[in-house]
């Protein structure tokens, strides 16, 4: 309240000295076009991220750097917990008008389509359709980035409305490269081959694989790669068709195999106790050499690097089949993906905010940072990490299941939030088998069929 | 009267037991939040070894209490004093019946216990407010200070069955003097009210202090964070660092310990105005 | 009857009250009332977009859409919990009181300690308990292990993190239903049981015929608030497993649909309606049942 009106009276006294020096500073002048409230304040650019300590210690920087060189604006970038917690921030910050750039957790994706009757539109559609996105074709600063990230990851009904600043890979383990020098184990490239790495590592007393189970999000990564090789014959896409025409099933053959895969590793070559691992202490358990692997998205690699700079480590996708050749490719999403709120309350400050962050020389900064894979052309990350262990597995990147499975509304919570819950297979979970859980996925998605 | 002896022994075994549940936790907290990290890693509940006060500092700054603090002072502080005086405009009348249908008004305040669930359309009160209004209303001080406000709640109800039992001579002695409504209240009433003030004070400046479900809604911005967001900072950035979080614990948890100490003699007076008229 | 004056000045409490009346009405009933409009329609989280009636679609998407099963299963879960909350919280708080009322060595002590987690709230409190439960490096594990060589998962555990959440619920209640039970035992005028022991009643009986009706009053408040708090606590669940491993009740569904779900706020509303008419049947019976006892004795 108090600073409130100190702030007005702040504000009345800057507009008086301004308009007392008359037009000797135009420049300065805010032009006030954006709607912003203050008339002599700078103009606040509010930005609305979550909690990833890597990305944001850039962001800051690159946040100090915009007010350097555009003085009359400020920055007010705000961060929130990841996943639930961040999606109630975007939303409640939307709603109210109250942000100008936004960031979403992937690029645009689960958009209905003909073949999906009754799927609910998703949030970021919604608001386009609402008009509260602003339109962002024909900015200059579109064309800096890579066409057909655009075109995939950021265009609705021809427009573009959003700028996936990286791609991510989900579906792989990070493996020790020490403890697998030390034992003599190599990358394996086929199922059998993973099983019979995860048993050596056994054998020699080694726990082979950890994961964050409490926050249950991070057991899908593994299985994205079973369900990117195995569905369909690898073609995901036409299985995920299917099972809205009823061709395929939650309880077919490919689909209990996904599951049934996952369940063996859960089982057999988990660390003990992993779903009671939070997801931010499993980087530390990796990098302290307690377990030989860890399944994790790619962008974690920053964070690993961190908790121990000595470390070797690699990252390898999951072999989900017998055949290396379609083994040898990572699945993936396109990570923040950033928005400009059309009725923020400073529109025109977000638009120049991220057309800085479009200059390749900023972006470079990001995206080093973030340990994303560029989706602007020609950035040279210098990163090993993805040079060497990335870009081999990355001829043909394909999207994760939970990017392109289009859900019905209201689904069950074995299907719900676009993956297959293995933690219920997990041990300690309700279904002993595979097939059970399959059939019970079979029969909600059933029962969510529009009426 | 006599007591059995068996019994007494009995009595403060069953207390022991209990106190054993409700002290360890704490006395783990504070043990953990003066220990350095790898002297946590390595020894997780052993007693401590080399104390570290500075740990105190660390999460201080590192969990920017230091704003939060001051937003959750002011809200505690100004959404618990009205409180207590709107809830003595309400409950006095009421409880004397200076007022038509007493009874039903009485009924109708405690309705709000248990009507359905408003948050989704105090949501979209709050933004419209924002928009009508620009000072109040989501996302501001104020806004949230007057929602955290209410006269119709638990201390409301209190009050009532307390005033009940002052005596209605008292009014009358006043009126004969020529007392007004609003000084005899004020300065009559409120004095008399202490035990069940305090037991208010305590019980309504609980729920806005520790209220973290409340901000995430309605104050997004930074620099309306309250105290309590101080401990979220810990959680995304550092995993299970729990000695810096053990010190978010205290450092969230020590200002009510604190006001507790000084109103804890009065609880059970005020309970039993509560526990009087239901 | 009034004695504060004539005229306007009649007027003056009722001004006042107004302004309690004022805030219940447009922050507390006001949105309530909303709310049960809203079940109706298919109201949206966005600014300008536009609502219409839609009958009773969104109570039938609660009950017949493929997620159904876990609307009974959250129901089931809020009857479980506030069954156990009220029955164990408040057996024990009584029995507590009890011990503490016959004038124990360091009572003032005890209340203090038991009351204490009331003070700390539910963010310090659960963060406390993830602590103790953490299942890596946990004392509770460790004491487990030790006695049953046996380690859990706690609020990670599909079978048993409800179990702990009621258990920490419990654990933070527990004082405050005890101060109103010690409040009323106070008020238990002493020579009540002088002459019980006269005629020879023994320690169950004198209880169970002088004491419990008299303090039957806290009993009933006791019951209603516990019962209420019970069927919309959420928080607690919010704080330690977000709703994950079975743990969710009503209370947590209608934050989860209304902040984080998709963006039609009918669904919530319509929970929220539901809600409200289980708590009522409970509260009706409850105060049925403890008026009946006040009386009979």
């Amino acid at each position: 309240m108090v600073k409130r009106i100190s702030a007005l009276v702040l504000a009345g006294a800057l507009t008086l000295s301004l308009a007392a020096c008359g037009g000797n500073n135009d420049k300065a002048a805010p032009s006030n076009e954006g709607g912003s409230k203050s008339s002599g304040e700078k103009k606040v650019v509010k930005i609305l991220h979550w909690k990833q300590e890597n990305i944001n210690k850039a962001m800051e920087e690159i946040n100090a750097d915009f007010e350097k060189k555009y003085p009359e604006y400020k920055v007010e970038y705000t961060t929130t917990g990841p996943d639930d917690e961040y999606k109630q921030a975007q939303r409640a910050r939307i709603t109210a008008n109250d942000v100008d750039v936004l960031a979403d957790l992937s690029g645009m994706r689960l958009s209905p389509q003909d073949w999906t009757p009754g799927a609910k539109t998703p949030d970021w559609q919604q608001w386009i359709d609402s008009g509260l996105i602003a339109d962002l074709s024909g900015q200059e600063l579109v064309k800096n980035w890579n066409a057909n990230d655009i075109e995939k990851a950021g265009t609705y009904n021809g427009k573009v409305y959003a700028v996936p600043t990286g791609k991510v890979a989900m579906s792989g383990l990070f493996y020790n490269k020490q403890i697998f020098e030390d034992n003599g184990l190599k990358v394996p490239t086929t199922w059998s081959e993973f099983l019979k790495l995860c048993e050596d590592l056994k054998a020699k007393g080694i726990t082979p694989i950890g994961v964050a189970g409490k926050d249950v999000w991070p057991l899908k990564l593994p299985v994205f790669a079973l369900q990117a090789k195995i569905l369909g014959g690898g073609d995901q896409q036409k299985w995920i068709e299917g099972v809205w025409k009823g061709e395929t099933a939650f309880n077919d053959a490919e689909a209990v195999e996904v599951l049934d895969k996952m369940k063996t590793i859960q089982d057999n070559y988990m660390i003990d106790g992993f779903m009671g691992i939070d997801y931010a202490s499993a980087p530390a358990i990796f990098a302290t050499g307690k377990v030989a692997m860890l399944a994790d998205g790619s962008w974690d690699a920053p964070t690993i690097a961190t908790a121990n700079p000595d470390l070797k480590f690699g990252y390898f996708p999951v072999p989900a089949t017998e055949d290396a050749a379609k083994n040898a490719s990572f699945v993936g999403k396109y990570d923040v993906t950033w928005y400009v709120a059309e009725k923020g309350p400073n529109k025109e400050g977000g638009l120049k905010w991220l057309e800085f962050f479009s200059q390749p020389e900023n972006y470079t900064k990001f995206v080093k940072a973030a340990g994303f894979i560029p989706t602007q052309d020609n950035i040279s990350t210098d990163s090993e990490f993805i040079d060497n262990e990335l870009t081999p597995y990355l001829g043909d990147f394909e999207l994760a299941y939970e990017i392109m499975m289009i859900n019905r509304e209201n689904v069950g919570e074995h299907l719900a939030a676009e993956g297959v819950h293995t933690e219920y297979l997990a041990p300690g979970g309700q279904f002993k088998t595979a097939k059970e859980l399959a059939d019970v996925q079979q029969k909600e998605w059933e029962a969510a069929a529009p009426r | 009267m006599k007591n059995s002896k068996s019994f007494t022994v009995l009595s403060y075994a069953v207390i022991a037991l209990l106190l054993v549940l409700y002290v360890v936790p704490l006395i783990l907290v504070l043990n953990v939040s003066i220990k350095s990290y790898p002297e946590y890693l390595m020894n997780p509940i052993g007693l401590v070894k080399e104390i570290q006060w500075s740990n105190y500092a660390t999460a201080w700054t590192e969990g920017n209490f230091a704003n939060y603090f001051l937003n959750s002072v002011i809200y505690t502080g100004v959404a618990t004093v009205l409180t207590i005086i709107v809830s003595v405009m309400g409950a006095f009348p009421v409880a004397r019946g200076y007022v038509k249908w007493a009874g039903f008004i009485y009924l109708f305040f405690l309705l709000s216990q248990f009507l359905p669930n408003p948050m989704v359309a105090q949501y979209k009160l709050m933004l419209s407010m924002r928009e009508s209004l620009d000072m109040f209303g989501y996302d501001t001080k104020l806004g949230y200070i007057i929602l955290k406000t209410s006269g119709t709640g638990v201390v409301f109800m209190m009050f009532v069955g307390y005033i009940k039992s002052i005596s209605r001579e008292l009014d009358e002695a006043a009126g004969m003097d020529g007392s007004g409504y609003l000084r005899y209240l004020f300065q009559m009433i409120l004095p008399l009210m202490k035990p069940v003030i305090a037991t208010g004070v305590i019980l309504t400046a609980i729920g806005i202090w520790n209220d973290f479900v409340g901000p995430i809604m309605y104050l997004p911005s930074k620099v309306n964070y309250p105290i309590t967001f101080g401990l979220k900072e810990f959680k995304g950035q550092y995993g299970n660092n729990w000695p810096l979080l053990a010190c978010g614990i205290t450092i969230v948890a020590a200002p009510l310990i604190v006001l507790y100490t000084f109103i804890q003699k009065y609880l059970v007076d005020g309970a039993l105005a509560g526990a009087v008229k239901s | 009857m009034y004695p504060f004056g004539k005229g306007f000045a009649r007027y003056i409490p009722f001004l006042l009250l107004l302004i309690p009346m004022g805030l219940y009405l447009v922050f507390y009933f006001g949105p309530s009332v909303m709310t049960v409009i809203y079940s109706f329609t298919d109201v949206k989280n966005i600014p300008g977009s536009s609502m219409k009636f839609v009958g009773l679609e969104n109570y039938y998407d609660l009950f017949y859409s493929g997620n159904s099963g876990e609307r009974w299963r959250s129901i089931i879960n809020t009857l479980i919990f506030m069954f156990i909350v009220t029955i164990v919280q408040n057996g024990v708080a009584l029995f507590i009181a009890v011990l503490i009322n016959q004038r124990l060595r360091g009572d003032y002590f005890y209340r203090a300690v038991f009351f204490l987690p009331v003070v700390l709230g539910v963010a310090v409190v659960a963060l406390i308990w993830s602590m103790m439960f953490d299942p890596m490096s946990g004392p509770v594990n460790m004491l487990y292990e030790w006695l049953f060589g046996y380690k859990d998962m706690f609020f990670a555990s599909f079978t048993h993190a409800f179990g702990y959440i009621i258990f920490v619920q419990i654990w933070m209640y527990m004082g405050y239903s005890m101060l109103i039970f010690l409040a009323g035992l106070q008020s238990v005028p002493k020579d009540l049981y002088e002459a019980g022991y006269i005629d020879g009643t023994n320690k169950w009986q004198s209880f169970r015929h002088i004491t419990f009706p008299l303090i039957a009053p806290s009993f009933t408040v006791n019951m209603l608030l516990s019962i209420i708090g019970a069927m919309s606590t959420f928080d607690i669940i919010l704080a330690t497993t977000d709703g994950r491993f079975n743990t969710r009740t009503m209370a947590y569904d209608v934050y989860k649909e209304t902040f984080r779900g998709s963006l039609e706020m009918g669904l919530p509303s319509a929970l929220s309606v539901v809600q409200f008419l289980i708590i009522l049947v409970f509260v009706v019976v409850a105060v049925r049942q403890t008026r009946k006892r006040e009386v009979e004795y």
